[in-house]
């Protein structure tokens, strides 16, 4: 298996623990030049996270009638701010620029706690004592239990020497250049994100090396080496309650499958041996976390094999595939909830994308939905079309590069949307769901 | 069949009404069950102080009136999330001071929804204005030198672009 390949493509999907994985797609790779306009419709964040009335996006009561009457001049707002939340107008008024300054400090930091934390770097050109807010144990506390800000995508890309490094955040539909500098220049694969933390792996000479970080507080560190010095398929599950996390390494569909299973837990900081995966054909090496448990398809024998992280064994489930399905992305929800994602029949004309969730009890998969024509003709043009699928918190997105677009379904809410704002910069970028949060350890 | 719970705090009475006494003197009744998304309320109804009214020296009558209403509010049953998400925007959306009379009172009154709800749109405010817009807004002085200030500016510069 060569360092080389690029396209990998990370998916994290934090269940009660978090969750991230490193695929890789097997799509072909014809470039097409023609543009879609792109559809501006509001995402609402994921799950039961962010029920503010004034989220940036979403649902939202923009009614004039329902202004309050305003006695006082109403401040010009921006641009940004108009469009960002609703047009209730908070009017600014000379004499009321005191009242903030008699905030008690805990306050204070309880309505930074809720100010979207890529914003808070902005915050910290204000004063001395807002410049080290970062390391306030006041805030960290009150921002670890402030509801999530809402799903955003990291997109990693790697030239020669320089990573590059985005997050687009949904909520507020503005990428960030967030520095990446701290990488090692060994950090190639971007394995995924969950729970504010990122993983990387890489080659360093012929050392296999993993390596986490916390993009916001810039922190980061090398794992231990494993037991087995290999190139492995990895995927990264963040306890947040726990404040831990473990990193699972499996064979992936090239590599030697004679080697143990080995699961990293940063609570002992050492890498732990466990069963070798049984000997099966792998579809791919497409890898889906959750309820504990560790998901890859296989081709025979047909279904699903599982390793359970608590026991530290794999198991073979026979659940069926689809007839005629052609690309098979396993993408892991809330809870239990594992998807199936994948393009069914074999002409372009009749293809239609479609998800499917496993029954549990009955080992089957069931279809919950499919992407309507209009959204797969605009992603799809052609049948061998390259995608990336990845998910997170029952939110599954669907990125072509090609057409620079990103679609993402809400299996909650039943809805298929365009990612607004979000003009996908590169060709060959690494991209997950990404958390951010200052409160992520490292550690 | 035994009797309903008889463990120390018995299940809330539906229309029994709590009175409570702004620094003020204005009196205004709520009822039990709203009264209880106000966890200091909640112990003093636990602790069996509720039988008079409660004084709360830190909460105006004006704003008093506006915690009652949004607590009897939040405590209806079958209210639709969306409709209660548009309530509360408009009850927000209101001048600063009250706005923050509602921050005051609330956590004075630990009423999470209520403070998750005003420091929301405080941090709202906030999102939007330049680093010298927020000086003014809190009445910070500007305390960095202006090669500090270029430096950190520096530093955050991908925040602002």
């Amino acid at each position: 298996m060569e360092p080389g390949r690029a396209d990998e493509v990370g998916s994290s999907s934090p269940s009660g623990s978090g969750v991230s994985t490193s695929q890789l797609t097997e799509d072909g790779a014809i470039r097409v030049d023609d543009r879609c306009p792109k559809q501006v419709s509001p995402i609402r964040g994921g799950g039961s996270r962010n029920t503010s009335p004034l989220s940036r996006a979403g649902s939202r009561n923009t009614s004039p009638s329902r202004q309050k009457v305003i006695k006082t001049k109403p401040r010009g707002l921006d641009e940004e701010t108009a469009a960002t939340f609703s047009k209730i107008v908070h009017p600014d008024v000379q004499m009321e620029d005191n009242i903030w300054a008699m905030l008690p400090e805990d306050l204070l930091n309880e309505i930074l706690a809720r100010v979207p934390p890529f914003m808070i770097f902005r915050l910290r050109s204000v004063c001395r004592r807002w410049n080290s807010i970062l390391q306030d144990s006041s805030f960290l506390k009150f921002h670890s239990q402030v509801p999530s800000h809402g799903p955003c995508l990291l997109t990693f890309w790697k030239n020669s020497q320089t990573p590059q490094c985005s997050v687009f955040s949904l909520p507020l539909k503005t990428w960030y250049r967030i520095p990446f500098n701290f990488l090692p220049p060994w950090a190639f694969w971007l394995i995924g994100s969950s729970g504010g933390l990122v993983c990387f792996s890489g080659l360093d000479g012929l050392t296999f090396k993993t390596l986490v970080c916390n993009p916001l507080t810039q922190t980061w560190r090398t794992l231990p080496s494993m037991h087995y010095n290999q190139q492995r398929q990895l995927i990264m599950v963040v306890d947040r309650t726990d404040r831990s996390f473990k990193v699972i390494a499996t064979s992936d569909i090239y590599g030697d499958k004679s080697l143990p299973t080995e699961v990293y837990d940063s609570k002992l900081d050492i890498w732990s041996l466990h069963q070798i995966m049984p000997a099966v054909n792998l579809c791919s090496s497409k890898m889906a976390f959750c309820d504990s448990t560790l998901y890859l398809e296989t081709l025979s024998p047909l279904g699903l094999m599982l390793f359970r992280l608590d026991r530290g064994l794999w198991e073979h489930i026979p659940a069926k595939f689809p007839r005629s399905l052609l690309d098979g992305y396993l993408v892991a929800g809330t809870q239990k909830r594992l998807f199936l994602v994948g393009r069914i029949g074999l002409y372009s004309t009749l293809q239609s994308m479609r998800i499917w969730e496993l029954d549990h009890g009955k080992n089957t998969w069931v279809e919950i939905s499919r992407m309507p024509p209009k959204y797969f003709r605009a992603l799809f043009r052609l049948s061998a079309e390259r995608f990336e699928c990845f998910g997170q918190d029952n939110l599954i997105c669907f990125t072509s590069w090609n057409q620079g677009k990103g679609l993402i379904y809400d299996v909650d809410k039943k809805v298929w949307s365009w990612i607004a704002g979000c003009a996908l910069q590169s060709y060959n970028s690494q991209i997950c769901f990404y958390e951010p949060r200052f409160d992520a350890s490292i550690n | 069949m035994s009797s309903s719970s008889s463990s120390s705090s018995s299940p809330p009475c539906p229309k029994k009404m709590i009175t409570l006494k702004s620094s003020d003197g204005e009196t205004f009744e709520i009822e039990e069950i709203a009264a209880l998304q106000s966890k200091t309320l909640e112990n003093m109804i636990d602790e069996n102080c509720a039988s008079t009214p409660i004084p709360l020296p830190n909460v105006k009558g004006k704003i008093l009136a506006k915690v009652v209403e949004f607590c009897t509010k939040h405590a209806e049953a079958g209210a639709d999330a969306e409709t209660l998400r548009a309530w509360d925007a408009e009850f927000v959306g209101v001048e600063h001071a009250i706005v923050f009379d509602y921050i005051l009172a609330a956590n004075f009154l630990e009423i999470p929804t209520l403070l998750d709800l005003a420091c929301e749109s405080v941090a709202e405010m906030i999102k939007g204005k330049t680093p010298d817009e927020i000086r003014k807004f809190f009445n910070i002085n500007n305390a960095f030198s202006p090669e500090e200030e270029e430096d950190v500016r520096r530093q955050n510069q991908w925040a602002f672009e």
